[in-house]
């Protein structure tokens, strides 16, 4: 009995001596195989969805933010019962399950329908289908719709941008990808993988005021409705800075929802890539040209009573007969025939000098893609009628920017500033990378940047074009443009197809905006002063209360309370 | 002095003890790990929750600013952008005299 017990315990001994050895080899000898071989069913290298940096206002309100939704895919060599695969991606999302099999060339990851509503996404993972997964993607959402759709622009599928500063500073936007280290059990359950933060981009400060920018859209929508036109442009800038407060462009698109887009011309932004003649509006670089060179003076007369000129054996009428006019007067009533005189008398080097001093057939160099430098030829191809023609804003293609740009170099006392719509870069742990600074350059002198904001003002009051964009409480400076557009069809200028539009900044006297409406093809009216400086009106009479600008004469009427410091303390005091 | 007789009553008692221990130990050892798995296994539970609900935070940060775009909340129909009559609206400022008579590219405030 006792030799049997000793032999049990031997054997137990051997036992474990075995299982040591055993040990011994996979733990020292074989450590590096196992090693591996659980780093493969454990340890699990998972991508951390790099997430695009946000858009904001100038108030820091979101204009473009990235969700996160989720994607299926399949793989289709796990896919045992390919019928009812089959029925239910029939059914929930319209796609058939073959026809993406087929396409898939025989790869194990295929996707089948990207950044799904989270609601279908939790159906199909409660039905756990084998060889059916979802991958986690981030998207873009634009919460205020199509408001500022033209500056923002849209991503594709993939995040990358496509249009407007979703494209030009896409490298800014998005974030590199990044891994991270899981590690799950046998099962495959994953367990704590510590903390990672967000991988996240930088986030964009623009200068456009979401308040603005809506009033500048909604008036817009009203004139194309009301004039039944092609498009419309409006821009809205702070003529000392550059910095565009609101730009809108019609016809539109909700960026939220591009497959609503009928037209790709829809997603153009027409204020910086397409030209137009600009007719009258552009009167104010002659008139400029001529007070700065000391070739007339307000009171000089200028005799437009034949009511045409000739220039270069074509004939050039005004609307209406008007006499002898001053200087000021040939603005103010928008006289084609004084301005041409006026031209005649600067010659055409000077007057081409003067068009570049304001930047025109250059590009602006504002921070959006697409911009077009616009289109003047060099005197020594110009016809004999285009001293006359180019004068009064014909034979010179110009954008709805470099007007607007040309009124703020009067508004601001004769500096051209360099328009910009991003005015901040910051990191995602808020340190700055990029700061706007503010370009200018003088083009004209203080002294006929004042005659000329002096005779623009007379523009909207009585005997002017355009009394239409006058404003209770505040003086406007501003000049009308109506341009018939060139039919290449016909070879000249249509009789019905007309550009209106209305340019000047507000109020006068110390301007904070400076706005510019063009509409093209109106129907029903064609003259700026009927057609855009209504919408002008509109749109300052609102803007000029959502950024609390005083009345010219709200000292006078003791609108303005000015705090010094006794009063001050007073005030404290009393609460 | 005693000493540990081996064979004895005490010596006995020792490997008792010792066994106890390294038992003791072996389940201490599983126990605690064990507790750490589990514990890991919360904090994932833990992660995924916080993950959505930073998700979700996003979509409600989302649906505000959607909410709040001035064109929805006229659009609505739940008010209308109205403007006060600058008439009756009184400008405080402190020790700023409004530069009106002036074109200059210094900035007025």
């Amino acid at each position: 009995m006792h030799s049997r017990l000793k032999i049990l315990k031997y054997l137990i001994f051997l036992c474990f001596l075995l299982i040591i050895f055993r040990l011994f080899l996979i733990m020292f000898v074989e450590h590096e195989v196992y090693l591996e071989k659980a780093k493969i069913q454990q340890v699990k290298r998972e991508d951390i969805i790099p997430k695009r940096g946000n858009i904001y206002d100038r108030r820091g309100r979101e204009l473009a933010i990235s969700l996160e939704k989720e994607s299926l895919y399949i793989d289709p060599v796990m896919i045992k019962n390919q019928e009812a695969i089959n029925n239910i991606l029939n059914n929930y999302l319209k796609v058939n399950y073959q026809q993406i099999v087929n396409d898939s060339n025989n790869k194990r990851f295929v996707w089948v329908k990207r950044k799904m509503d989270d609601e279908l996404v939790q159906k199909i993972k409660n039905m756990k289908l084998e060889g059916v997964g979802f991958v986690a993607e981030h998207t873009r959402y634009y919460p205020k719709g199509n408001i500022a759709s033209h500056v923002i622009g849209f991503v594709n599928i993939d995040e990358e941008g496509v249009e407007g500063l979703e494209r030009l500073y896409d490298r800014y936007l998005k974030a590199q990808k990044s891994s991270k280290i899981v590690l799950r059990d046998a099962s495959g359950k994953k367990l704590s993988d510590g903390i990672y933060p967000d991988i996240k981009g930088n986030d964009i400060f623009i200068t456009i005021d979401e308040g603005l920018q809506y009033i500048v859209e909604k008036h817009l929508n009203e004139a194309m409705a009301k004039w039944k036109a092609s498009s419309a442009t409006a821009i809205m800038m702070d003529p000392f800075t550059g910095e565009i407060l609101a730009l809108a462009n019609r016809p539109t698109y909700n960026p939220n929802d591009l497959k609503t887009i009928k037209n790709m011309a829809n997603v153009r932004n027409r204020a910086i890539t397409d030209l137009y003649e600009p007719g009258s509006t552009f009167k104010i670089v002659t008139a400029s040209a001529a007070l700065e060179e000391g070739i007339v003076k307000t009171s000089t007369k200028i005799d437009c009573s034949s009511g045409f000129i000739e220039v270069g054996g074509k004939k050039i009428k005004d609307v209406h007969k008007n006499g002898v006019l001053s200087f000021e007067e040939v603005i103010q009533k928008s006289s084609n025939v004084g301005t041409i005189k006026i031209a005649l008398m600067l010659g055409k080097e000077k007057l081409y000098h003067y068009i570049k001093k304001f930047g025109f057939s250059e590009k602006t160099g504002i921070d959006l893609p697409g911009e077009v430098a616009g289109y003047l030829r060099h005197p020594n191809k110009w016809s004999g009628t285009s001293i006359g023609a180019v004068s009064i804003g014909q034979e010179v293609g110009v954008t709805a920017l470099q007007i607007l740009r040309a009124y703020s170099a009067i508004a601001n006392g004769g500096y051209l500033v360099k328009p910009f719509v991003v005015s901040e870069i910051r990191s995602p742990d808020g340190n700055i990378l990029f700061k706007a600074v503010i370009k200018r350059e003088k083009v004209l002198s203080e002294n006929t940047a004042l005659t000329m904001r002096e005779i623009l003002k007379k523009v909207t009051e009585e005997g002017g074009t355009a009394r239409t964009a006058k404003i209770e409480g505040n003086n406007v400076a501003g000049k009308t443009g109506t341009a018939q557009k060139y039919d290449p069809k016909i070879k000249r200028y249509s009789k019905d197809k007309f550009v209106s539009s209305f340019v000047g900044f507000i109020p006068a006297e110390s301007p904070r905006i400076a706005l510019i409406v063009v509409i093209h093809d109106p129907v029903g009216a064609h003259y700026g002063g009927v057609v855009a400086a209504p919408v002008f009106k509109a749109i300052s009479d609102e803007a000029l209360s959502y950024l609390n600008v005083p009345r010219d004469d709200a000292k006078e009427k003791g609108l303005i309370i000015t705090l010094n410091s006794e009063n001050s303390k007073r005030v404290v005091a009393v609460r | 002095m005693n000493k540990i007789c081996f064979g004895g009553k005490g010596f006995y008692l020792i490997r008792i003890l010792l066994i106890f221990l390294t038992v003791v130990s072996i389940f201490a050892i599983l126990w605690i790990r064990s507790n750490v798995i589990t514990i890991e296994y919360r904090l994932s539970q833990l992660e995924e929750k916080k993950k959505y609900l930073i998700r979700e935070q996003k979509v409600l940060i989302a649906e505000k600013s959607s909410l709040t775009s001035i064109a929805k909340i006229e659009q609505s129909g739940l008010a209308e952008l109205q403007f006060p009559d600058r008439n009756k609206v009184v400008y405080v400022t402190k020790n700023i005299e409004p530069s009106i008579n002036k074109v200059s590219f210094s900035r007025r405030d």
